[in-house]
């Protein structure tokens, strides 16, 4: 059995999940870090790299998906802070708007990005740059569904552990909050990076 | 755990909606930078400088790494460090892009195919 799942390791300060999670954000860095690496060493290797005004690419569009996940963090944290005041109710109504706006984000990509580009013939294969991009938001898209599952979990079966444990359910939804935090971090680098470089 | 008081909670909620507005601002700044008849190079720090700004905000109060433990923080830099190593060591070792990487591309393509 998993020990110290509510109160801190006395040698970390920390729940064994926080750890958990951090280690695996860790690798997540690094799974990112090799697309950006990937990105400037494809990118000052080409003189041909489209400037950001005519890469075909819609500002305001990413720009509507930042508000849209930055909203999301802010709806994650207070569903984590008001399962501190044990008030589950208003957990899950925070809970069911970042699911909303992580499906809203998902929406916009493919629907107003993806599949325009596609039409166009503007493919990963199209060019360098269009490889690059599809890569990392499909990268970081997967990452978004992987958040709708998470949380959709918890909304739904996973909730029963705050019957039993809701200190321990409490933690989890603040694991989930970290992961999901990260991936909003994730796009605030890459908005800029390929939409606006 | 201690259970947040709703004093606690207004408080927080009201310091969220704050980050969220800076959050918000400085993606509006982002984009007007990008509109702004500078250098790449000046264009591109500027970017990187407004992005890890608006990381650093959600790190330090959406994921509380402002409060968070001694023993996390030994996690983050050697994640940082490995991070930098992993985006800067292609760059660096590769010898002849780094001394011309606007034409590798282009003298590497006959020599390959000269070789086969």
């Amino acid at each position: 059995m998993l020990r110290y799942t509510v109160k801190p390791h006395p040698v970390t300060g920390m729940y064994s999940g926080k750890l958990g999670i951090w280690l695996f954000l860790a690798s997540e860095v690094m799974l990112f870090g090799a697309v950006f690496s990937s990105y400037i060493l494809l990118r000052v290797g080409n003189a041909d790299w489209p400037h950001h005004h005519d890469n075909g690419l819609s500002t305001p569009i990413g720009m509507f998906n930042t508000f849209v996940l930055i909203g999301s963090s802010v709806t994650m944290v207070m569903a984590w802070l008001v399962c501190k005041e044990k008030n589950i109710l208003k957990c899950h109504k925070y809970l069911t708007y970042t699911v909303a706006l992580a499906a809203l984000f998902l929406v916009v990509k493919i629907f107003f990005e993806y599949i325009p580009k596609l039409e166009h013939g503007h493919g990963p294969s199209h060019s360098t740059f269009f490889a690059v991009y599809f890569l990392a938001t499909g990268l970081h898209g997967l990452h978004v569904l992987g958040g709708i599952v998470v949380i959709s979990y918890f909304i739904g079966p996973g909730s029963k552990l705050w019957e039993t444990n809701p200190e321990y359910y409490t933690n989890r939804i603040e694991c989930t909050g970290l992961y999901w935090h990260f991936v909003d971090i994730v796009w605030i680098f890459l908005f800029p990076v390929l939409y606006l470089l | 755990m201690d259970a947040a008081s709703p004093h606690e909670i207004r408080h927080h909620f009201v310091r969220y909606m704050k980050v969220f507005g800076t959050l918000a601002v400085m993606t509006v700044l982002t984009v007007a930078v990008s509109y702004l008849s500078v250098p790449v190079a000046v264009g591109v720090a500027l970017a990187m400088v407004i992005a890890l700004f608006k990381g650093t905000l959600v790190g330090a109060y959406f994921m509380h790494l402002a409060q968070e433990r001694k023993a996390l923080f030994s996690i983050l830099i050697l994640c940082v460090v490995l991070f930098f190593a992993l985006l800067l060591l292609p760059v660096l070792t590769t010898h002849e892009m780094a001394k011309d990487p606007y034409h590798y591309p282009i003298r590497s393509a006959p020599a390959t195919a000269a070789s086969a």
